[in-house]
């Protein structure tokens, strides 16, 4: 740390101070304190700074160029810049982000910061590298549009390296800066063609920001290049809204601003402080030239917090969105960067002599040289490219939600009770006039729905607000088997996954000859998150009493269905897949029985568990492979089967992982089946991953080494 | 470069403390005694330097091994800007004409 910040002192420390810098560092050695040493390094690094901002206001060359924001107040933004990004990464190690974000955004968080203090020496940019710029920035986000990494024909992203980058919030709000620095036809021009880019990507909430942030500017400075791109980014608002804005929320990303209260009151408080401190600083600013300059990119931000408030947009800068936090330091790189109508004095200065002239335009490439070629700015390139190049290495976490992004279509849900095909029997799980506990209906009736995301191009079926639980028997055409299993699908606990996770494995199992049982269980119940976020089982676990119900009523009835009651299986997706377990380690039941059913063991006797979650302690990640506290293993669950991809997005392959080793320590045996690729909720579509079309044949082999698919067992 | 206003209190009481010890300190001294910061001491030095009131000297350390240190000191000058600062102070607290001693009985 000590070394680190007498690294800095030199760094950032002009060289003429070179003396200077010798003589803190020796300083800093001569502490024997580690703490007073770093406290007194902490001072030489400001002090640092000063001598460079000497050098700067001291400079005969910066005399005709005044900066547009002064330095302590741009020092001041890179604070509330830093301060809000770092509320950010607060949040997200507090909502048990994947760590690739947290790395990821902090390198964001550092490469600004860099950058701005990058921008100190590059005073005074030229009008065509304003012109250029903005251009450069126009057709960055029309390519986006163009040829970008499209989700679900959203295309608002550039990848690089395994990064996938944001281009408009990384570049627009210093679009908007420099369009409100220099009004002309080049900027005017570069403001259009980025409306027409946003209109095509579509995004709504940029749109919006941008179309914000150039009203705001037509009340400080009506000239027409303002009123052109503020019709044009007018007209691209109006195209955004009109077409469909199709994706879905993504967890750390959107609606956080809400969601964080659940994790801790203090926590949202946060949140939305450090939104409060992107753009209010940019708002307050003292000269009448500051303001206008600052004012759209200011407005700009401001509208990005309030979409984000609003709906599924991304929260800028506070939260996901290493583009953001990357974008928010540039605007404050150019403001360091950007000088009051420097050249226009220069100009005026220097037309009477050519012989001054000359002299202006050598001082002029000397300062460009400088600023551009100076050793630090060497280093300062170095370092961005090594941090970008370790930052996208350890962002391999992120590849994972990548490749696993998946369509989305519009939700439809509705009143409706999900019905078997004429091929299945439905039973009610308990005697209709029993009083059984509601799930959190909220007095809703029972709900069909469907809609995204796709899986493998298809829509997939779920059925809610389940207060009356079902099972649905699927009888084999041929029977090879007396063996039953009873099908779990996923859903979250806040909806069944009827078709994907449910009859359609029930084609394929009796297909195989085997009897399908379909458990359509009470649905939603949440799991309340605690102050990490981490969801904790409810005292009642509802969907074990149905699972624990329907194996029991299987047992009794067995004679009655032809079934072996010793072969009575269970196979779980997801949320299912915890039901699998839970019910393979409940000894007891999990409710009052009353009748003969009740009285039956209920533990099944294979369980197979695709793709679980719940399982796994997600807070042990450097830990490894901690079971959640709230899970028991008894030694009486039965032989277990665990299939899972390793880039499962969605539940931790861990879950599998440590479930798997945990059961093996209790002497269950235990088969897993863990495949580099094929994320997560499959079921049985087959995709280009592998797991996708090998688990069935797994099963059955599996299914058969058990002696399950046997038909030689007694009668 | 010269500064024509008066020092700031850091300035004051680096300059007093300079004043009080001839042989010279280290900055991590200047610091601890002074109540100033390392941030605000350096470019203070720096300033004083240029402004001729102070000199900064390379030291070897007296542990073997160690880098050597600025030692600090006033230069004619600057003892007689200091001096000058206190003799302002006193004018400002009226007791330009009585002794210390009295003033502290009364």
């Amino acid at each position: 740390m000590i070394r680190l910040l007498a690294w800095l002192i030199g760094w950032v420390a002009p060289p003429g101070a070179h003396a200077w810098v010798q003589a803190m560092r020796a300083e800093i050695a001569a502490i024997d304190d580690a703490g007073a040493a770093r406290r007194f390094a902490l001072g030489c690094v400001r002090a640092a700074v000063i001598f460079r901002a000497r050098l700067t206001a001291d400079n005969p060359q910066h005399i005709t160029t005044t900066a547009i924001v002064p330095a302590r107040r741009l020092f001041l933004l890179a604070i509330c810049g830093s301060a809000a990004a770092a509320i950010g990464v607060l949040y997200l190690a507090a909502a048990s982000a994947p760590q690739s974000l947290i790395i990821v955004n902090t390198l964001a968080l550092l490469l600004g910061v860099l950058l701005v203090v990058g921008s100190r020496r590059v005073r005074g940019l030229r009008r065509s590298i304003v012109n250029g710029t903005a251009v450069a920035i126009a057709a960055v986000l029309l390519l986006t549009a163009v040829t970008g990494h499209a989700v679900d024909g959203v295309a608002r992203w550039v990848q690089l390296g395994s990064l996938s980058v944001q281009t408009s919030l990384l570049l627009l709000p210093v679009a908007l800066l420099l369009f409100a620095h220099r009004m002309n036809r080049w900027t005017t021009a570069a403001m259009v063609v980025i409306a027409i880019a946003i209109a095509l990507q579509p995004d709504r909430a940029m749109a919006l920001a941008l179309c914000a942030g150039l009203v705001a500017l037509l009340f400080v400075r009506r000239r027409p290049a303002v009123v052109i791109a503020c019709g044009a980014s007018s007209a691209a608002m109006l195209v955004t809204c009109l077409r469909a804005d199709p994706l879905p929320a993504v967890p750390f990303v959107d609606h956080i601003l809400w969601s964080s209260f659940r994790l801790h009151p203090l926590l949202g408080v946060a949140l939305w402080l450090g939104s409060a401190l992107l753009f209010v600083p940019l708002l307050l600013m003292r000269s009448t030239n500051a303001r206008n300059v600052c004012l759209p990119s200011g407005v700009c931000w401001g509208a990005l917090v309030v979409a984000a408030a609003a709906g599924a947009y991304p929260t800028p800068v506070v939260g996901f969105g290493s583009a953001a936090i990357l974008g928010y330091f540039l605007c404050i790189a150019a403001l360091g960067a950007l000088t009051t109508d420097s050249d226009e004095g220069q100009q005026a200065m220097t037309e009477h002599s050519p012989a001054l002239r000359r002299d202006g335009d050598r001082v002029q490439s000397q300062r460009t040289v400088r600023g551009m070629m100076g050793l630090h700015t060497v280093h300062a390139a170095v370092l961005c490219t090594l941090l970008l190049v370790v930052g996208s290495r350890r962002a391999g976490g992120q590849r994972a939600t990548d490749e696993c992004a998946r369509s989305a279509v519009k939700k439809l849900e509705g009143p409706g009770v999900w019905q078997p095909g004429p091929e299945g029997r439905q039973l009610s799980l308990w005697p209709d006039g029993q009083m059984i506990e509601r799930p959190e209906t909220g007095g809703q009736p029972e709900y069909v729905g469907n809609g995204s995301p796709l899986v493998a191009g298809r829509l997939w079926n779920w059925a809610t607000y389940v207060s009356r639980p079902t099972m649905t028997i699927y009888r084999p055409a041929v029977a090879r088997s007396r063996a039953a299993i009873v099908v779990l699908p996923g859903g979250g606990y806040a909806a069944v996954a009827m078709d994907l996770e449910g009859t359609e494995i029930c084609d394929w199992i009796t297909a195989q000859g085997v009897t399908c049982v379909l458990l359509k269980y009470r649905v939603p119940q949440q799991w309340p998150r605690d102050a990490r976020g981490v969801g904790h089982p409810p005292a009642r676990q509802l969907p074990l009493q149905d699972a624990q119900r329907a194996i029991g009523l299987l047992r009794a009835r067995a004679v009655n269905y032809d079934l072996d009651s010793r072969k009575i299986g269970v196979i779980g997706f997801s949320a299912g897949g915890h039901l699998a377990a839970a019910v393979s380690n409940a000894e007891q039941l999990t409710y009052a029985g009353t009748d003969a059913a009740d009285r039956q063991a209920t533990i099944p006797d294979f369980a197979i568990l695709l793709y679980p979650g719940r399982l796994w302690d997600s807070r042990s990640r450097a830990a490894g492979l901690a079971l959640a506290q709230w899970v028991t293993i008894s030694t009486k669950a039965p032989p277990t089967l665990l299939i899972h991809a390793m880039n499962d997005p969605v539940d931790d392959v861990r879950h599998s992982a440590a479930y798997g080793l945990a059961l093996h320590e209790a002497g269950v045996p235990v088969d897993m089946r863990f495949y580099a690729k094929g994320c997560h909720a499959f079921g049985l579509r087959a995709t280009s991953d592998p797991i996708t079309t090998e688990w069935p044949d797994e099963v059955v082999r599996w299914l058969r080494q058990l002696g399950m698919l046997t038909t030689s067992d007694q009668r | 470069m010269t500064r024509t206003r008066t020092p700031s209190p850091a300035t004051r009481a680096t300059l007093f403390l300079l004043a009080e010890h001839e042989d010279g300190l280290h900055g991590y001294d200047i610091t601890r005694h002074a109540g100033v910061s390392a941030g605000t001491l350096y470019p203070m030095l720096a300033r004083l330097e240029a402004q001729g009131l102070l000199t900064a000297e390379w030291c070897p350390a007296i542990e073997p091994g160690r880098p050597p240190r600025h030692v600090y000191r006033l230069t004619a000058k600057g003892v007689a800007f200091t001096h000058s600062l206190r003799e302002a102070d006193r004018v400002a607290a009226g007791v330009v004409t009585r002794p210390r001693a009295l003033r502290l009985q009364s």
